[in-house]
């Protein structure tokens, strides 16, 4: 952050781009109280240079002026400065994106046949082949074979992706080893990168309802000071005082809230290029701003609360049977599943030591995949040829004879096919009927309870027992879901999972609600129905089936391994396809309007110890009755006018690294947090000028002497 | 609306008041020897040294505050004993008796101690009429 | 003794509020009133008389379009009967000059009841009776109505804010009549007048004769009191004996003048939550408070007290008036302390501790709206007003409704300077005393408040027309904009969830408290420093 900030203040495109702003026609259309600030430069520079200038209302000395007016049009300086360097640190995210982007050299394929041509020429539609260590010229899809893609400079991940047919690839990452053909799916200029350096690159962005009406009320704010300062010079003069015109000046741009009207811009730019750099993008302020008042987080359990990996953790029998059996019963069926919970089936029994005496029969066996309709997968085999299964060829296993070898035995004796079969309970249950379906529903019922998901493991007709699967809760989810919980806001779970097993998760996880046995639609039901109820409601998506849902979430945030339809209709989209960011852009959110306020409330806090350095300084000369208002007692009135603009204008850079870095949330009660953001703005707001101002006068005093 | 409001409530208020609390409608007057002599409530001018002066007109709110404070009372008393005779003491019991019954009509509490002008007067030419018969030109009622 | 009268006010105020607030809430959600069937038989009556649909519901433009009407009819009957006075019957007087007509009307039917007129020496007994009386319940009901309509815009959704004509005629008929028709004979029993001569004529003890202006007293009073209006029968206001005869009628009409608003929140709260009310209620006596502490702050009370109220008697009223923004004085503001003045301008820069009948209660809601907005940004959340998203649209109209006022008050007065108006009737020399009479001026009628250090010096071109169109200005502006805010909410999706932060308990108050005084002293600070202060 540091490093990052003094190379750009460093950065003299950006020193120029905040002395060009200091144009007043930008200014008064961007930001009106730094108009007038300047407005007042000009004035009070004119009384300066200007010769003979004997006024009614100019009674200070000529290099009064000039001070005072090379102090205000700094004030102006350090706003735009804010503002350029926020924009900086955006263009230095953008140019490192850009840099990704370079024209490559690709294989088109014309015909089956290879032809070289620059990526910049390829339509949608176009195939070509990539190969190890080459760069995918443009986003598109697998068309034809597999490879590990290296996406680290897209999202940092270090371990190649793995894709497969139809799974999306991006352009300007590498593939790592074999290669693949790739179907082009954007024109060129309109790829996911362009669109992403577009949307970071424009710092035009539109204003946010809140940044909308905060400028009106500080415009409020700031006329109803020009009313007070400009009246005040015709009752001071009808009432006697030597009225000064850059004294009113003066005391008008301290009053006005310069400090946030200087930093406005630069905060909302900064909220867009802190997400950034944790790897998402923004398509609007608006989804950031949004963010902060979600109250409603529907989060997909898998992959977001758990790692998203079941993993076999224990294997129950039915009386009948031992673990033993179901074990053998387990790792046969799981043997042509190369999933991952399959695997975990057969690390399970491993880890058991146990091993099926009917290898054989599983090596040659042949797959049944699992299907959508059948809802179950495992092996078949045909029974042994008589003649080749005499006593002394057939290599005798060395374990103990299980029961339910010697149920395949018995098959095979009588020349029926054996099926080994795991699936979900209901799914076995159907084709299987040979069991106790009290027993086993109990059973199944128990390692819902865990949390686990029973799988029954079925042997041509017969059940023998279960397979619990269990899916762990990611690191330090329950941490940040606590966090989630104290800033009042209700988090949703949704699972395919039974209503037990996710009421379990749930607990475990620390989550309010849950949506159990999911069906695809119910995310986007889940948000209408919250949003009708009022809630701004956040969530994460990657399928195209979550698209809609993603589109009418008042947060969409989309997986950058998702499909380009949830991409698409999410308005923020996370590189790293880490789910559980949301937590972080909701936090950022809040912290964007925090820092807002805080700097507001500062500002206008600032005002008190304003009126005291510079109303004795006005009047006091006239009039001792305000002594008791002089309680600062500043070396001299010119003293006390310049330090009170010195401190005015220095407030800025000193807050631009708060204005960058947002004020720190944690997440509390609203109340507390108000209440500490009050102590530490509102009254740190009102007591740190006091002691400021002093400070500088007493510099200022070693110089007047 | 116009004629609820600012024809039938005023003259019904009116109407009642004159018929339940006639004094107090027409001005809380005080009648002396059925003449009425004033208002209560509306400072006299009194030139006379045998009488309680009301404020300088200018001096209250109103311009016809018609009372006084217990001190002012006080203070008078010496040059109205000098021109009427009547014992110092005999005025102070009067003025405290006045105080009293102020008092009484803001129920001991709502008011601070005052003095109402007029109604001491009058108690005045009542207790000692032929000291006073020059000013008022009646018998004062015993 | 001091305490007992303080508590009576405030208790006595805060006990009837409670009654009344009840009864406010049912009327601003039309439910059923103790004799609803008789009531409604004669209020019908009126709607036919003047063709209103009872059941018709206006948007905020039709609404405040009727406002308007009503208030222009209204004036206009006025400012007829004070230029024709003298063809009227009951004790006729010259009529008033055009300006001073305008004036008159513009402040009675404002409820502000600045009086550039000398009481009861200009004005006949007719007009006194018909104009200013019946001013005096319009301008009120109008205030309270509009309340009515902007506290509907956070209850109703998408059913218009009411009916003004329906609103206007019940709460003459069955909540300021009833009210100050008992109250008329509360004072008629402690001494004020009520009879339709003008004058009587008497001998006095020493054989001189004294002439006594009198007149229908006791019923101008208590709706002067009651409806925040102000405008005494006699240029002495409520200094007089027969606007005031005693300390209990001085604590009577303090209680009247507080009691409307003070009903509002209670109102507030049974209809959107007792805390919220509740809460509102302590930001007023807050705001309330500060400015006794500073009207009590002067221990020997100006030189120009009435003996039977004393100092504290003074204080209490002129303050209670002030904050009310009835505008009644039952002393000299002439001879009050700088502190005591502050407090009165305090009153009249925030209109809102509690404020005049129903405008108050509108102010303090702007002022909630411009705290949620900041408070929300401080938790980092979107500002949300009773689960309503505060969008740049009502921020931007709160805005100007707090930026009309200094406005209001600030550049008349530099003008009344600049064209001389002031020093020609203050002195060419502008000392802090002159120049917090002409502040003040402006503020009262910016304020619609109505006391002032002027009075019948005012009586020129210049400040009668100056003064009336600022009284316009500050009546009409605000309320258009807060019943636009009120419109749109009422068009608003509203939540069933929690408030972020609660808009009801000892923070919201505090902070609330503090918002109101921190805006309010930051735009008048150099102004008070300038005049009271250095006084």
């Amino acid at each position: 952050m540091t490093a990052q900030l003094r190379q750009s203040i460093f950065d003299k495109r950006m020193l120029k781009d905040s002395v060009t702003k200091l144009n007043p026609i930008y200014l008064a259309k961007k930001s009106p109280v730094m108009f007038t600030v300047e407005v007042g430069f000009f004035l009070v520079l004119a009384i300066g240079l200007l010769p003979n200038m004997s006024l009614e209302f100019v009674n200070e000395n000529r290099v009064f002026y000039i001070e005072t007016s090379i102090i205000l049009i700094v004030t102006v300086w350090f706003a735009t400065f804010s503002e350029s360097l926020s924009e900086s640190q955006a263009r230095a995210k953008v140019d490192s994106l850009k840099n990704l982007e370079k024209e490559v050299l690709a294989k088109k394929l014309v015909d089956g046949k290879e032809v070289p041509v620059i990526s910049s020429s390829l339509k949608m539609g176009d195939r070509v082949r990539v190969y190890a260590g080459e760069i995918i010229p443009r986003d598109g899809i697998v068309h034809e074979g597999k490879a590990f893609i290296d996406e680290s400079m897209m999202t940092g991940e270090s371990n190649p992706v793995f894709k497969e047919k139809d799974n999306p690839v991006l352009g300007g990452t590498k593939v790592a080893n074999d290669s693949i053909i790739i179907e082009i799916t954007s024109e060129a200029g309109k790829s996911f990168l362009d669109e992403m350096v577009g949307l970071i690159e424009s710092a035009k962005r539109p204003k946010t309802k809140n940044e909308i009406a905060l400028t009106i009320l500080l415009a409020g704010l700031s006329l109803i000071f020009i009313t007070v300062v400009g009246t005040m010079l015709f009752f001071g003069y009808y009432l006697g005082y030597h009225m000064d015109v850059s004294v009113l000046f003066a005391l008008l741009v301290a009053l006005m809230p310069t400090t946030i009207g200087g930093l406005l811009p630069a905060i909302g730019v900064a909220g867009i290029n802190r997400l950034a750099r944790d790897n998402i993008v923004v398509k609007s302020g608006k989804g950031i701003e949004a963010a902060g008042d979600c109250d409603v987080l529907i989060l997909d359990k898998t992959g977001t609360i758990t790692e998203g990996a079941r993993r076999a953790i224990a294997f129950v029998p039915m009386e009948k049977f031992t673990e033993e059996d179901i074990a053998q019963a387990a790792y046969a069926a799981s043997y042509s599943d190369h999933t991952h919970e399959g695997t975990s089936i057969i690390e399970l029994a491993n880890e058991k030591k146990i091993e099926p005496p009917f290898l054989m029969e599983i090596l040659t066996s042949k797959p049944i995949e699992f299907s959508s309709e059948t809802r179950f997968s495992g092996i078949e085999f045909s029974p042994k040829k008589k003649s080749f299964t005499t006593q002394g060829q057939t290599p005798k296993s060395s374990l103990p004879r299980t029961r339910v070898s010697a149920k395949i035995d018995e098959l095979d004796e009588s020349n029926i096919q054996v099926k080994i079969l795991k699936g979900s309970v209901e799914a076995i249950l159907k084709i299987a009927h040979d069991v106790n379906e009290p027993e086993l529903r109990w059973k199944a019922q128990e390692i819902s309870k865990n949390g686990g998901t029973p799988l029954a493991v079925a042997v041509n007709d017969e059940i023998v027992g279960l397979i619990s699967l269990k899916d762990t809760l990611k690191k330090d989810i329950r941490t940040k879901l606590d966090e989630v919980r104290i800033s009042g806001i209700t988090t949703v779970m949704i699972t395919g999972d039974n209503q037990l097993t996710a009421q379990v998760i749930a607990k475990e996880a620390n989550i309010d609600q849950i949506i159990a046995e999911a069906k695809p639609t119910d995310k986007l039901n889940r948000v209408v129905e919250e949003q009708l109820k009022g809630h701004v409601v956040g969530m994460i998506g990657d399928g195209t089936n979550d698209a809609p849902a993603l589109a009418k979430a008042d947060i969409g945030l989309a997986m950058n391994r998702g499909t380009a339809a949830a991409r698409e209709a999410a308005n923020m989209v996370d590189l790293d396809s880490d789910p559980s960011k949301i937590l972080k852009v909701v936090k950022l959110g809040k912290q964007l309007l925090m820092t807002r306020g805080a700097i507001t409330t500062f500002s206008i806090a600032n005002d008190v110890a304003k009126y005291f350095a510079i109303l004795p300084a006005m009047f006091l000369k006239d009039n001792p009755r305000m002594e008791v208002l002089n309680i600062m007692h500043l070396h001299s009135p010119e003293s006390a006018v310049l330090s009170t603009l010195i401190f005015n204008a220095i407030v800025i850079p000193m807050l631009i690294p708060l204005s960058l870095k947002g004020v720190k949330y944690k997440p509390e009660l609203p109340e507390k947090t108000f209440l500490k953001n009050m102590i530490i703005y509102g009254l740190g707001g009102v007591v740190f000028p006091f002691a400021g101002i002093k400070a500088i006068d007493l510099l200022l005093s070693v110089f007047m002497r | 609306m116009i004629i609820t409001t600012g024809v039938a409530y005023p003259l019904l208020v009116t109407a009642i008041g004159q018929t339940v609390l006639p004094s107090q409608s027409n001005g809380s007057q005080v009648i002396l020897d059925g003449k009425i002599v004033g208002s209560e409530l509306i400072a006299q001018s009194f030139d006379s040294p045998k009488f309680f002066y009301p404020r300088n007109s200018t001096d209250s709110g109103s311009g016809v505050d018609p009372d006084i404070t217990p001190d002012n009372a006080l203070s008078q008393i010496p040059r109205i004993s000098n021109a009427t005779g009547i014992p110092m003491n005999a005025l102070k019991t009067l003025v405290n008796l006045d105080i009293a019954r102020n008092k009484e009509t803001n129920a001991l509490v709502f008011a601070p101690d005052y003095v109402r002008v007029l109604n001491l007067n009058v108690e005045l030419v009542k207790q000692y009429p032929e000291v006073y018969a020059p000013e008022v030109g009646v018998k004062g009622g015993n | 003794m001091e305490i007992i009268i303080l508590l009576v006010v405030l208790g006595g105020a805060l006990g009837l509020s409670v009654i009344f607030g009840r009864y406010l809430a049912r009327m601003i959600v039309y439910e059923k009133r103790p004799l609803e069937n008789t009531l409604g038989r004669v209020e019908n009556g009126f709607y036919r008389i003047i063709g209103v649909d009872k059941y018709e519901q206006m948007t905020w433009k039709q609404y405040f379009l009727a406002i308007v009407i009503t208030n222009v009819i209204a004036a206009g009957f006025l400012m007829a009967v004070l230029l024709y006075q003298n063809d009227l019957p009951l004790s006729p007087k010259p009529g008033l000059s055009f300006d001073l007509a305008f004036n008159t009307a513009a402040s009675f039917v404002t409820n502000t009841n600045l009086q550039h007129y000398a009481g009861d020496q200009q004005l006949s007994i007719f007009s006194q009776m018909v104009g200013l009386i019946f001013l005096m319940f319009v301008a009120p009901a109008t205030g309270i109505a509009s309340a009515f309509a902007f506290i509907r815009g956070f209850i109703r959704k998408e059913f218009g804010l009411g009916n003004f004509y329906v609103d206007f005629t019940r709460i003459i008929l069955t909540l300021l009549l009833p009210i100050a028709f008992f109250s008329a004979f509360f004072l008629l029993f402690l001494g004020a007048p009520q009879t339709l001569d003008s004058t009587i004529t008497v001998g006095t003890l020493q054989g001189t004769s004294q002439t006594i202006t009198i007149g229908p007293v006791a019923s101008l009073e208590s709706i002067k009191e009651l409806g925040s209006n102000g405008g005494g029968f006699f240029g002495a206001n409520s200094a007089h004996p027969f606007e005031n005869p005693s300390g209990i009628s001085n604590v009577f009409e303090c209680i009247l003048m507080l009691v409307i608003p003070l009903s509002f929140p209670i109102a507030y709260g049974h209809l959107l939550g007792k805390g919220r009310g509740l809460s509102i209620l302590a930001a007023m006596l807050i705001g309330f408070g500060v400015m006794l502490a500073l009207g009590f702050s002067e221990q020997n009370g100006p030189s120009g007290l009435e003996t039977r109220f004393g100092s504290f008697g003074s204080a209490l009223f002129q303050e209670s008036s002030i904050a009310t923004n009835t505008g009644s004085a039952n002393a000299a503001l002439a001879g009050m302390s700088p502190n005591a003045v502050i407090g009165l301008f305090l009153g009249m820069f925030v209109q809102a501790i509690p404020g005049a009948d129903g405008a108050g209660m509108m102010m303090m809601i702007i002022f909630v709206i411009l705290t949620l907005f900041l408070v929300g940004l401080m938790v980092g959340k979107t500002p949300e007003f009773m689960s309503m998203k505060i969008n740049p649209r009502d921020v931007k109209i709160a805005a100007f409704v707090f930026l009309i006022h200094p406005a209001l008050i600030l550049i008349p007065s530099v003008m009344a300077y600049t064209t001389e108006s002031a020093q020609s009737i203050l002195g060419e020399q502008t000392t802090p005393a002159t120049f917090t009479q002409v502040l003040y001026e402006y503020s009262s009628a910016a304020a619609n408040n109505g006391s002032d250090y002027l009075g019948t010096s005012a009586n020129t071109p210049f400040w009668n027309w100056s003064t009336a169109w600022i009284m316009i200005l500050g009546r009409y502006a605000p309320f258009g904009l807060m019943l636009a805010i009120a419109g749109s909410f009422t068009l608003r999706d509203r939540k069933e969830v929690v408030e972020p932060i609660k808009t009801s308990g000892f923070l919201f108050v505090g902070v609330l408290s503090v918002m109101v005084f921190v805006l309010t002293v930051l735009t008048f600070f150099p102004f008070l420093a300038m005049g009271p202060f250095s006084m």
